[in-house]
């Protein structure tokens, strides 16, 4: 008979082979950013890490998928997906961006990254005019939108995580290197280009003569779009990712430490102020007089617009506690939600109380 | 609370050591490293002296288990009379335990504090200790490249010539120093072939270092600079501490290269300590062989040591 002694050292190393196997299940999940959903023509289209989905805007039905069955090789699909004329614009994580038909999501074309240096990439996207703008990483370029062809590339000094505003004539890009480019749309060509305190990561709204830059400092800044110089800059108390909200006379933005803001679009001075209950990431939707923000720690604040005071505010999912990345988006009475990382995709709720009006997908019994 | 208590702090101390060390990551991670082993070392020089204490116990527990074979009891009684514990060798297996939850919020704060991501922007953001970097926004994006890599992805280098197929530069490090900790770590076995616990730790011997080595190629390339720093750290901790205890020699590989490799071969027999092993005796109707005389052990010179 022999004796085992189960902490002798020959038995050490399957210590250490545990430390090893606890490491990989400590390892974070392939996801890089979060679904995102774009409203149009009746539809909300939701890219997630699986598939794009066409949603009634109504019911809530699924109209078609891409791909029709999950497919590694596609994923993910994080980045709201663009509509060009004819054409939905679609990114994946897999450095791919793909044009499906509106209608159908048949694929029309695709375009692969060729850069092989990484397996995955930030991308961003954004169309006008016949073309698209795909941001893979550090390399921007404009893809004829007829056919997927290159027509030109831009080289970031960073990665693009915000998608270009675009313009007939011009294209402004936001860099993660602080700097914030004006490219001519038909070449690619530089017309100006400007350093911020902070990373830009998120699409700068165009309004008129000026962009309205939300960037990773505590500062929303207003510039002009012909030379890129301040008009105005708002000090914030957060960062903020999230691109404005721009009406005729107010810009309304969030800040991560979960303030609301609504400033003089002219001036830049605050009108209000609102604390929301956790960051606020996206852009704020507005319907009416209702302003609506979403939290990362998954909570839903409909506000008075003209004022700041809360109408109602609730917790989407506490059961899984959902974090809320993405910009709602407020139409048909109804305010669209995506979700991170809870039981549905996308959430429809009553604009006036909260209430859900459908989820999708739906639970299957 | 695991993140409060482990990772945001280890993601504090990268970013300070960040911006002290020149906007260099790979030098933060290295030093953040280094300093958690030599933290460690009280508890790793524990567990490496139960395993030097085992190594010398090794002839005497192999003589008592044969000698007593059918009978448990005196076997375990006789274990205990030369220092053998098994409570006293989990103890040398308690620093270990406590080093896990040190490894592995080391390992995601590698991954919280070079956000290549969104989402890990987004959590880094809440994680940034305010008042500790108070112009958190200029320290964004961290500088991530070293030389050809972007430590948030896996290595590989892509020669102009061969494009198809990347070499994980880091990977194959990750692999040699494992392979040489695990051997320094691993003394030879005295016990015959066929036993269990020999069996095992040559299994380990091939399976560690090609499991460390497949994290490195499926993780970022800012794990493999943790893994290369840690199993650097630890051979050099190993062969200060016990440099009169092995020798280094040469392993030869293909190519004419040559690995630094611990060789136990020509290291002069250990010399059992006088409180650890008792005087030999004969047990009373005992028919086995007396244990041979431990030899003297040599001079603890300068020369001997690595």
């Amino acid at each position: 008979m022999r004796t085992k002694y189960p902490f002798s050292a020959g038995r050490q190393p399957v210590i250490a082979l545990l430390a090893a196997v606890l490491l990989a299940g400590c390892s974070r999940a392939t996801a890089t950013v979060w679904p995102a959903a774009t409203l149009h023509d009746g539809k909300v289209l939701l890219a997630s890490p699986q598939a794009v989905y066409a949603i009634d805007a109504t019911s809530g039905a699924q109209v078609w998928r891409f791909p029709l069955e999950n497919n590694n090789d596609l994923h993910a699909f994080e980045t709201a997906p663009a509509v060009n004329a004819d054409r939905i614009i679609v990114a994946s994580g897999a450095k791919l961006v793909l044009a499906l038909d509106p209608a159908t999501g048949v694929e029309a074309w695709r375009y692969s990254d060729p850069n092989q240096l990484t397996k995955t990439a930030a991308v961003s996207m954004s169309a006008a005019d016949g073309r698209s703008y795909s941001a893979i990483g550090t390399t921007l370029r404009a893809l004829d939108n007829e056919n997927g062809k290159v027509l030109w590339q831009f080289a970031g000094g960073d990665e693009f995580w915000g998608a270009p505003a675009t313009s007939t004539a011009t294209i402004y890009v936001p860099n993660m290197d602080h700097k914030l480019s004006a490219l001519d749309a038909v070449t690619g060509a530089l017309r100006w280009e400007r350093s911020f305190p902070g990373a830009l990561a998120a699409t700068p709204a165009l309004a008129d003569a000026a962009l309205y830059v939300g960037t990773l400092s505590r500062a929303l800044y207003a510039v002009n779009t012909s030379n890129g110089k301040d008009i105005w800059v708002h000090e914030t108390q957060g960062f903020v990712w999230g691109t404005p909200l721009v009406t005729a006379d107010r810009v309304y933005f969030g800040d991560l430490d979960g303030i609301v803001y609504c400033v003089n679009r002219s001036n830049g001075t605050e009108i209000w102020r609102a604390t929301a209950a956790g960051s606020v990431r996206g852009t704020p939707a507005l319907d009416g007089d209702k302003l609506f923000v979403v939290t990362d720690n998954g909570f839903v604040h409909a506000l008075n617009a003209s004022s700041g005071t809360p109408a109602w505010q609730l917790e989407l999912d506490p059961k899984n506690a959902e974090r809320l990345l993405d910009s709602p988006i407020a139409a048909n009475g109804l305010l669209y939600i995506s979700t991170y990382n809870g039981e549905h995709l996308l959430y429809a709720l009553l604009q006036d109380s909260g209430t859900t009006s459908w989820f999708f997908p739906p639970v299957t019994k | 609370m695991w993140s409060q208590l482990i990772v945001y702090p280890f993601t504090n101390a990268l970013l300070l050591l960040y911006v002290w060390l020149g906007h260099s990551f790979t030098a933060a991670l290295i030093v953040l490293t280094v300093g958690i082993r030599a933290l460690l070392t009280p508890l790793t020089a524990r567990q490496q002296k139960t395993q030097i204490q085992m190594q010398e116990l090794q002839p005497e527990i192999k003589r008592i288990q044969e000698k007593y074979k059918g009978e448990p009891e005196k076997m375990q009684k006789e274990l205990l009379k030369i220092g053998y514990n098994p409570a006293a060798m989990l103890g040398g297996c308690l620093p270990t335990l406590i080093q896990f939850p040190i490894l592995i919020g080391v390992y995601q704060s590698i991954l919280n504090a070079i956000p290549s991501t969104p989402l890990q922007m987004m959590d880094l953001y809440h994680g940034v200790y305010p008042w500790l970097f108070p112009n958190f926004n200029s320290l964004l994006p961290v500088n991530r490249y070293l030389i050809w890599m972007d430590l948030t992805q896996p290595d590989r280098i892509y020669l102009p010539w061969f494009p198809i197929l990347g070499i994980p530069i880091l990977p194959i490090f990750v692999v040699l120093t494992t392979l040489v900790q695990q051997k320094m770590m691993t003394p030879p076995s005295t016990a015959d072939a066929n036993d269990a616990s020999a069996q095992m730790q040559r299994s380990m011997m091939t399976t560690m270092p090609l499991m460390f080595g497949f994290f490195a190629l499926q993780f970022a390339s800012g794990l493999s600079i943790y893994f290369i720093t840690s199993n650097l750290a630890g051979i050099g901790q190993y062969a200060f501490l016990n440099r009169a205890k092995f020798r280094w020699g040469k392993l030869s590989l293909p190519g004419g290269i040559s690995l630094p490799w611990p060789d136990y071969t020509t290291k002069p027999p250990a010399k059992p300590r006088p409180n650890v092993v008792p005087p030999p005796t004969n047990p009373p109707g005992g028919s086995g062989n007396p244990p041979a005389k431990p030899k003297p052990r040599k001079s603890r010179g300068r020369g001997d040591g690595a």
